[in-house]
């Protein structure tokens, strides 16, 4: 898979967090906690799976802690590391 | 107040799900002569004008003739929610009662298990005052009119309304259209065959189900109502997010709820060998959830959890974990919602019975739904403090017993509803002290 830095996979994730949410792109704030956002349960397994999808990883069997899953920042942190990018 | 209604003023087709609900209505009348019906509960310290209350409910719920509408089928065979004629008044049962505080849990529950009088009556308020400064305030449902979410953002709108805001734009905006959905029969047959293939998988050995006391007709639900306070709930949270995962309470509450109840399934002689969990979910995003207020906007997951790991919460949450991350991977949810669009073909009877045909007259071992916080709410309700609110649902019948978790500001209430004789004192008792303990 080509690398993606932090940048390009929080690009990615405001995305698929907008398709989800069914709202503007722009309205994503990639420091704002997920659940602020309107991400509930649901939406965050949906979002996991968007994620294996995207990057081949497979996060549900992760320990899915809050400090790598609070915001798109951190998220985007967290694919980069595991994708090696 | 004139507001313009943007819909049809005959009818609004019903979708698969809301059939569903229809006919889970039609499997609990058969069942016990109750219906799918819920309510909220607020509890509310301060002043409760009931001349006021009654004049703006009365008020209030004439500007939605939908709340007096009626389920029936059209010549092209969908099914529709028929509204009622211009200028017919809508029946909203208004009533109030003084109740000593200690016995306020079992006129909520006579008020929940109220039969509506009339077949176009599906709501009604009753005010429950337990002191000069203590009042229960209960909007009593049918599930085919709302469900838990839209119910609460019809009860928030109708105290926005109260305050006297200008209500008509969120009026306006709530969508009461909805497709015939009559087209793409080949997407819908192919989620029917998802959803039987799926349904094919659970139904490979049977449900661990709690007897049934006879004769179940006639028999009322009773609950048990247990309240977290802000520091209670506070930790609850917490430890669900480092024991399940951020944002996963689901698979949290449904591991406890399997846990506490595992004791009083085995010492009543449950029979049946896995815990099958049917859990309602939202399916509203946040840009639909004003207008998607009434009727149903939820889906189902089903969980299957082995008895013999029941105790151990650990396990519990990972393979409830995983299984809805697959369920959902695998859409599940939107198949059934599409799927069910077929089901509106047969008769709320004859679906009710067909509902209950996999699993061999079984549907579950137990209900779950997790309603969250729903945006920020005012502090009162009316003149009057609002210091608690909470759900009493009607679990249909099988199963009849159901777990509701529901988040209100920064507290956290957990309400066990049951049919009247499948559980004792004893057992109830336990719960409450295990959900403690454990949740």
């Amino acid at each position: 898979m080509e690398t993606m830095s932090v940048a390009d996979v929080e690009r990615k994730l405001v995305e698929e967090i907008a398709t989800i949410l069914c709202m503007d792109p722009a309205a994503v704030k990639t420091d704002a906690p997920l659940p602020s956002l309107g991400l509930d349960s649901m939406g965050f397994v949906e979002l996991l799976v968007v994620i294996e999808k995207a990057f081949n990883l497979r996060l549900i069997e992760s320990g899915l802690t809050r400090e790598d899953f609070e915001t798109v920042h951190a998220l985007a942190c967290r694919i980069s590391k595991s994708t090696g990018a | 107040m004139k507001v313009r209604l943007p819909y049809s003023k005959k009818k609004r087709y019903l979708t698969g799900i809301d059939w569903i609900i229809v006919a889970l209505d039609s499997m609990n009348r058969r069942a016990t002569g109750g219906t799918n019906a819920s309510q909220i509960v607020l509890e509310l310290s301060g002043a409760v004008d009931d001349n006021r209350f009654c004049a703006a409910v009365a008020e209030f719920t004439q500007l939605f003739p939908v709340l007096g509408g009626r389920s029936t089928r059209c010549w092209n065979l969908a099914p529709y929610w028929k509204m009622p004629r211009p200028g017919k008044r809508v029946p909203v049962t208004v009533e109030t009662f003084n109740v000593a505080a200690p016995e306020i849990l079992s006129a909520l529950e006579r008020s929940v298990n109220t039969a509506f009088a009339e077949a176009n009556e599906h709501l009604a308020f009753r005010v429950f005052h337990a002191g000069a400064d203590h009042h229960y305030i209960a909007m009593h449902f049918n599930h085919r009119l709302f469900d838990a979410q839209g119910a609460e953002a019809f009860l928030d709108l109708f105290h926005s309304w109260y305050r006297g805001e200008d209500c008509r734009a969120r009026i306006e905006r709530i969508a009461l259209t909805e497709p015939a959905h009559l087209c793409d029969w080949k997407r819908k047959f192919e989620a029917g065959t998802q959803l039987v293939r799926m349904l094919r998988e659970f139904a490979k050995t049977p449900p661990l189900v709690l007897p049934r006391p006879s004769p179940l007709k006639g028999r009322s639900f009773k609950f048990s109502v247990m309240e977290f306070n802000g520091q209670e709930a506070k930790a609850i949270n917490d430890r669900a997010c480092r024991e399940s995962g951020f944002l996963m309470f689901l698979p949290y509450a449904l591991a406890s709820a399997v846990q506490v109840l595992d004791a009083a399934f085995h010492a009543r002689g449950a029979k049946g060998q896995d815990y099958i969990v049917s859990v309602s979910v939202d399916m509203r995003t946040p840009d639909t959830a004003a207008a998607r207020l009434f009727f149903n906007n939820v889906s189902f997951l089903f969980f299957r959890v082995s008895s013999a790991i029941a105790g151990n919460r650990k396990q519990v949450m990972e393979t409830v974990r995983t299984q809805m991350y697959e369920q959902i991977k695998s859409g599940f949810p939107r198949a059934l919602h599409e799927s069910s669009m077929v089901m509106r073909i047969l008769p709320a009877s004859v679906l009710s019975r067909l509902l209950l045909w996999p699993l061999n007259g079984e549907f579950a071992s137990l209900g779950l739904t997790c309603v969250g916080k729903g945006g920020d709410r005012p502090s009162k309700f009316m003149d009057a403090d609002v210091v608690n609110l909470f759900h009493m649902p009607l679990v249909p019948v099988p199963p009849g017993i159901g777990f509701f978790v529901n988040q209100f500001g920064d507290r956290m209430n957990v309400v066990l509803s049951y049919v009247d004789g499948m559980l004792s004192d004893a057992d109830v008792q336990q719960f409450r002290a295990d959900i403690r303990r454990w949740l």
